[in-house]
């Protein structure tokens, strides 16, 4: 186990302490650059800054090298695992997963039936989550497979906290997180069948536009919407300014599964590209995520896993999940019983830290209409062992506080696995709560990653 | 087929699955095919095994329609060769159409089905629908449920398909959609495949009878949505009305 604390002397942290209270004040700058998501409440737009708390979390070399170790490992497994629903289905076949929770889950696309993507690859970007409990121990907590997100705003509080506290990063040796943009650019390229690299959003009105914009630039790939890409004669093209139009070979779309394509998905979008997807499924184009990768990474099927990597890699899971049980299999529908108040509980079908209750801090009656629901539909909830988080301070107010914080690692998957040596570390700012997306109110930390 | 808008559109983009395939049961020749007005077209087999054909006119059109001809030698076959269970799952659940309510629940706990075989279950369904349900044009839409549809206890083919497969899909047999053509002049039928021992028996409730030679199948899915004959979408505030017409005759020629 390490912490910031662990690293760096008394010595050093005070004189980083003078540097956090004497530096033009990131967020300042970060509100300036518009890093900003965006938040839909009462059907209302809102755009919020993330606050950005100066304190790093600091993940020692030796360290980062397990985490990495355990990262591409999974994330090898979650991509085979997703070629063979869409193909063999030889996991369903021997048991290891039931059909229920890839057929009746939202996630499985039946239009993904049989497509083998560019290069085999499905997770070309995965944003893996993680906690330190207090012994130390990593957990997994979620994958995601869709479209993570976050990537940009720890890439750009690094070069804003160089800028305004250069003295912090003197005689530390810091992985540079600024090479995101070409671990991206390389992941893009591997799989572009011929012609430009797009990067599509649905538009401003998104919660990580900023993200889109910042990601465009960083990479050199044009940023572009739905009106700006047309399928022509089994091919995709952009139509530029002049009317133009170039052919384009990869796609880094930023929208939604279902929004992708009218013809194919939900008919009602508007911001989609009519036949894109049929195109895709001839090969001529390459679509960054694959569609249909939601069958693999929402919380009922989280819990299979390790068992996935035990299946088709054939070696123990080296990072492991949280505890997990699944009320689906009879056995832990007891124990979920018998240990109500210990578990936290997640609706499979819920995101963003919504539908995810604790036991210990329901009423009697909450309780008992809960485990109803829960025997009703079994299927629908997992209850996890509530995790002892390490606490990692934040500065507040010139003070420093212990907050609740995970990690989201980026895993890029070109020719090989690549770990990017940083990530989002988001954390709680209500210092009772245990939830820590910027959706709902958490800031974020810079994730410094030492090379020696 | 033919869409005739009270309008001119422009920017039209389609998908058709309108060309019979090649299945164990059926052989399709000599298919000609012409869509109208000039466009681009593509052609693609989608999840489910379905010719599709897809493309646009970027021109103003107050019509958009298509015909096909062919022959297809029917008969070859009483089923169609299907994959292993587990590869066939996603046959096995209910989606938004098929899915039962409480009236398609009440109907199915009254039938009693233990111990027989997918096949045979298939036959006593298909029965006891027929029998308590009614076939008439006008009362049900395209986007009627099953659920809907029996309640109202009367509706069309596609209706009779959907419920058929709400009730397989309860008994958890994979079982599919198919729309097609039957001997004859007027509009397209539907029906449904039932699964069993790695073969999709078809059986037609519409009629209460097994699916002979003097059908032919254009394509299959999970419900009906899956096998849209046309759909599209285009820039222009307008009223459409579609005309359907099929043509099936019998040639009899050995050489096929």
């Amino acid at each position: 186990m390490t912490s910031y604390t662990d690293i760096f002397s008394k010595k050093e942290r005070i004189e980083d302490m003078e540097i956090y209270a004497g530096a033009a004040d990131v967020n300042e700058q970060l509100a300036r650059y518009g890093v900003k998501f965006g938040i839909y409440k009462n059907n209302e737009f809102r755009e919020q800054l993330f606050p950005f708390d100066m304190i790093p979390r600091v993940i020692d070399k030796k360290e980062f090298a397990y985490l990495e170790k355990g990262l591409k490992q999974r994330v090898k497994a979650l991509n085979l695992f997703i070629e063979d629903i869409y193909g063999d289905k030889k996991i369903v076949k021997d048991n290891v997963v039931p059909e229920e929770f890839i057929y009746a889950g939202s996630g499985y696309l039946p239009q993904c039936e049989g497509i083998k993507p560019p290069k085999g690859i499905y997770s070309h970007i995965s944003g893996i989550d993680l906690v330190q409990a207090k012994d130390g121990e990593w957990y997994i907590l979620e994958d995601n497979l869709r479209i993570p997100s976050g990537a940009s705003y720890p890439m750009m509080a690094r070069r804003l906290s160089r800028r305004s506290a250069p003295d912090l990063f003197a005689g530390k040796h810091i992985e540079d997180n600024r090479n995101y943009a070409d671990l991206l650019r390389r992941t893009m390229d591997y799989v572009n069948t011929g012609g430009h690299t797009v990067i599509l959003t649905p538009g401003r009105y998104n919660a990580a536009y900023f993200e889109h914009s910042y990601l465009a630039e960083e990479t050199g790939a044009h940023l572009v919407s739905g009106s700006e890409l047309i399928v022509e004669n089994d091919h995709l093209y952009f139509i530029d300014y002049s009317g133009r139009k170039e052919r384009v070979g990869a796609v880094y779309r930023r929208i939604s599964d279902e929004y992708l394509d009218p013809m194919n998905f939900n008919k009602e979008s508007v911001i989609g590209i009519p036949h894109i997807f049929d195109i895709y499924r001839k090969g001529n184009v390459a679509l960054i995520n694959a569609p249909g990768n939601g069958v693999a990474d929402d919380k009922g099927i989280y819990y299979f896993v390790p068992k996935m990597i035990r299946y088709y890699l054939d070696e123990e899971p080296i990072l492991n999940n949280a505890p997990t049980y699944l009320p689906y299999y009879e056995e832990d529908m007891k124990y979920v019983m018998d240990n109500f108040d210990k578990l936290v509980l997640k609706d499979v079908a819920e995101a963003g830290g919504y539908g995810v209750v604790f036991g210990s801090k329901m009423t009697e009656d909450q309780k008992k209409t809960f485990k109803e629901t829960l025997r009703r539909e079994p299927r629908r909830f997992i209850a996890q062992e509530v995790i002892d988080f390490l606490d990692i301070d934040i500065m507040e107010k010139g003070e420093l506080l212990p907050r609740k914080a995970d990690l989201r690692a980026f895993v890029l998957m070109a020719d090989e696995p690549m770990v990017w040596k940083s990530g989002l570390t988001r954390f709680s700012r209500n210092p009772d709560s245990f939830i820590v997306n910027s959706s709902q109110g958490g800031g974020f930390k810079d994730t410094w990653v030492l090379s020696q | 087929m033919k869409l005739t808008f009270s309008d001119a559109v422009r920017d039209h983009r389609f998908s058709l699955k309108c060309i019979p395939h090649f299945t164990d049961m059926q052989r399709i020749k000599d298919v000609s095919i012409s869509v109208y007005p000039d466009h681009i077209t593509s052609e693609d087999t989608d999840s489910h095994g379905n010719i599709t054909l897809f493309g646009y006119t970027n021109e103003y059109h107050n019509f958009f329609g298509f015909e096909v001809n062919g022959l297809a030698v029917t008969g070859l076959s009483d089923s169609e060769k299907a994959g292993e269970l587990h590869k066939v799952g996603m046959y096995r659940y209910q989606t938004g159409i098929t899915r039962p309510g409480e009236g398609i629940i009440n109907f199915y706990r009254d039938i009693d089905m233990t111990g027989f075989s997918n096949e045979s279950k298939a036959q006593i369904i298909m029965e006891k629908l027929s029998a308590s349900f009614k076939y008439e044009q006008g009362v049900t839409g395209m986007s009627t449920t099953a659920e809907q549809a029996f309640e109202g206890g009367a509706g069309v083919c596609q209706d009779y398909a959907h419920i058929m497969l709400a009730l397989c899909r309860m008994e958890k047999i994979p079982c599919r959609y198919v729309a097609g053509m039957m001997m004859g002049e007027g509009s397209s039928h539907a029906w449904v495949e039932i699964w069993d021992k790695n073969r999709w028996l078809p059986f037609d409730p519409t009629n209460n009878k097994i699916v002979g030679d003097e059908y032919i199948k254009i394509s299959c899915g999970r419900d009906a949505g899956d096998c849209l004959v046309n759909q599209g979408i285009f820039i222009g505030n307008v009223t459409q009305t579609q005309e359907i017409n099929v043509i099936v005759e019998e040639v009899f020629n050995e050489s096929y």
